[in-house]
């Protein structure tokens, strides 16, 4: 066994101190923004499976590259940095999971901390900065100066496009006329600078936000429950 | 491991990697989806280029190019799903997350910034003071060599900024943060240091003049070949096409853990460019990153070239400083 597995004397309560929650976690405005970030649930332990065995099984999820993982008592705890993108657990960066005794019979209790799925929660937010910004750089002052430049510029006459004799052999439309391209011109002036692809990964990201948060809590749900029925590789 | 030689190099030593294309698996199954996987490619450039070329004024327009840009994307993501190339490459949550965040920058902050300081506005700075007119060699010609020169011309310029960026170490301190990537996904290509993102956007194209349907068609050529560069599909791509274009297999190889093969393999479209300079390596790689395949998180990834080449400019300046005063 090595240093990194070896049991600890750490109760499952000191080590879940550990999450890094603030002293007072009986504060309702925590209770009710740490699910943003943390999953926990409760899986069932097979019919008389005692509590070495489950863990037993449960450590081979924790030999992945960047994982570092410590035996307690009844539970485990891990840390991970920087995993592998098929790390089935590389949504979390910390956690806990112990064996509990439950209503019918022992249960396996985690709770894990993911910051990736922080980070998704307040993207939305960082998407509509940028639009804002957007906004404000578009505002150009509408000086004498660029006013004279915005004039000079349109003094610019557009040429007449030509078009090569294999293009008419082929049929290609023509290129469009003076007064057409000339209104394309005018349109394109007066079009303000676009907040629409903020607007729209603002969203992306808070549905993206809704699937990880309850996408990532089944899969992990799942991914226990199978481990403990010895159904992943190295469990059995 | 002992490697391929590859010219005067040897491919492959440091970490696994297939050389020649009698080596590359090939798509295998029903008839159908032999014949769907042979043949998607071809059709969907030639394709492209039909629509571009005759399409009427009235939709021949940059929103309707977003709109199939977008399709297209959307396309190959659904076969990604269904049909990966590798397992190990497989679409998760978070790296979907992750990725996205970085098509979110590119199409919104460094957009904004790219209409301030990007090289087209740079250029166009150029020639008003200078009061240049765009060179019209090119506006002449037929629509399809316009179209193939907009992208070559981009292309070109930008194997030779890629090619920097793996030998002059200020660039490559931006360049290798998208060389952590350990897998290939239709997002990847977006992922990198901002710099970089910059960086590599840079062209001349700016200072000719072009037909507007050439620019839609050249758009068309990239959507249709550029799209698969960091794909996890496999094709059975026909032999003219990887001779002359970019594919999966040249990209994976350039993204390799072999520190010889990411040294190949530069141009974004034309393969054939890397091989007129004689840095293409045909063939393909499934392990990719850099560091053994550490995986490198988005604080990370945006500190990094700032981080290290302080490290570094220490370490090289910084030396003479630590030696005590008499």
């Amino acid at each position: 066994m090595t240093p990194e597995t070896a049991p600890t004397s750490l109760t499952p309560e000191a080590a879940a101190a550990r999450l890094a929650a603030p002293a007072d976690t009986s504060d309702s405005l925590w209770r009710h923004l740490r699910p943003i970030w943390h999953i926990q649930g409760e899986v069932p332990l097979p019919d008389g499976q005692p509590a070495s065995l489950a863990l037993d099984r449960l450590e081979p999820l924790f030999h992945a590259v960047g994982t570092r993982h410590e035996r307690l008592r009844d539970g485990l705890i891990f840390h991970k940095k920087d995993p592998a993108a098929q790390d089935r657990l590389a949504v979390f960066d910390s956690g806990i999971l112990h064996v509990e005794s439950g209503a019918d019979g022992p249960v396996l209790r985690y709770q894990m901390r993911s910051r990736i799925l922080l980070a998704c929660f307040l993207a939305p937010l960082l998407f509509l900065s940028f639009a804002q910004i957007t906004i404000w750089t578009d505002k150009k002052p509408d000086t004498a100066a660029s006013k004279t430049e915005k004039a000079k510029k349109k003094k610019k006459a557009l040429k007449e496009l030509p078009r090569h004799p294999i293009d008419i052999a082929l049929g290609a439309p023509p290129p469009k006329s003076i007064k057409e391209r000339e209104k394309d011109r005018a349109e394109k002036e007066k079009e303000p600078a676009s907040t629409t692809p903020a607007f729209v990964f603002a969203g992306i990201f808070a549905a993206l936000y809704l699937v990880g948060r309850f996408l990532e809590q089944r899969l992990a749900a799942r991914l226990f429950r199978r481990a403990l029925h010895g159904e992943e590789p190295g469990s059995s | 491991m002992a490697g391929v030689r590859v010219g005067n190099r040897i491919i492959g030593a440091e970490a696994p990697v297939t050389i020649g294309w009698e080596n590359v698996p090939r798509v295998e199954g029903s008839r159908l989806k032999v014949l769907f996987f042979t043949w998607f490619q071809p059709a969907v450039l030639f394709c492209a280029i039909l629509f571009w070329y005759y399409a009427p004024n009235s939709i021949a327009k940059a929103s309707v190019a977003f709109g199939i840009g977008l399709g297209f994307r959307l396309i190959l993501f659904t076969l990604e799903w269904f049909f990966p190339r590798h397992e190990s490459w497989k679409m998760t949550w978070k790296e979907l997350a992750v990725d996205l965040f970085y098509v979110g920058l590119g199409a919104t902050i460094l957009e904004t910034v790219d209409g301030f300081i990007g090289s087209d506005v740079l250029i166009e700075l150029v020639r008003d003071s200078f009061e240049w007119d765009k060179l019209a060699w090119f506006i002449g010609l037929p629509l399809l060599l316009q179209a193939f020169l907009i992208s070559f011309i981009f292309d070109f310029g930008q194997y030779w900024m890629h090619r920097g960026m793996h030998n002059w170490y200020p660039l490559w301190l931006t360049h290798k943060i998208h060389h952590y990537i350990t897998q290939f996904n239709i997002n990847k290509g977006a992922v990198g240091n901002p710099i970089e993102l910059f960086l590599i956007g840079l062209g001349i194209g700016g200072f000719f003049d072009f037909l507007p349907r050439a620019f839609l068609l050249s758009g068309a050529i990239g959507m249709a070949v550029g799209s698969y560069m960091h794909l996890n599909v496999r094709f059975n791509t026909p032999s003219w096409w990887r001779f002359l274009f970019n594919t999966t297999e040249h990209h994976s190889i350039h993204h390799s853990q072999d520190y010889e093969a990411t040294r190949s393999n530069f141009a974004g479209i034309y393969i054939f460019i890397d091989r007129i300079f004689g840095t293409c390596v045909d063939g393909e790689a499934e392990i990719l990153g850099q560091d053994g395949g550490r995986r490198m998180s988005i604080p990370e990834q945006m500190l990094h070239p700032f981080t290290e080449g302080w490290k570094d400019a220490r370490k090289r300046f910084g030396a003479s400083s630590t030696v005590p005063a008499e």
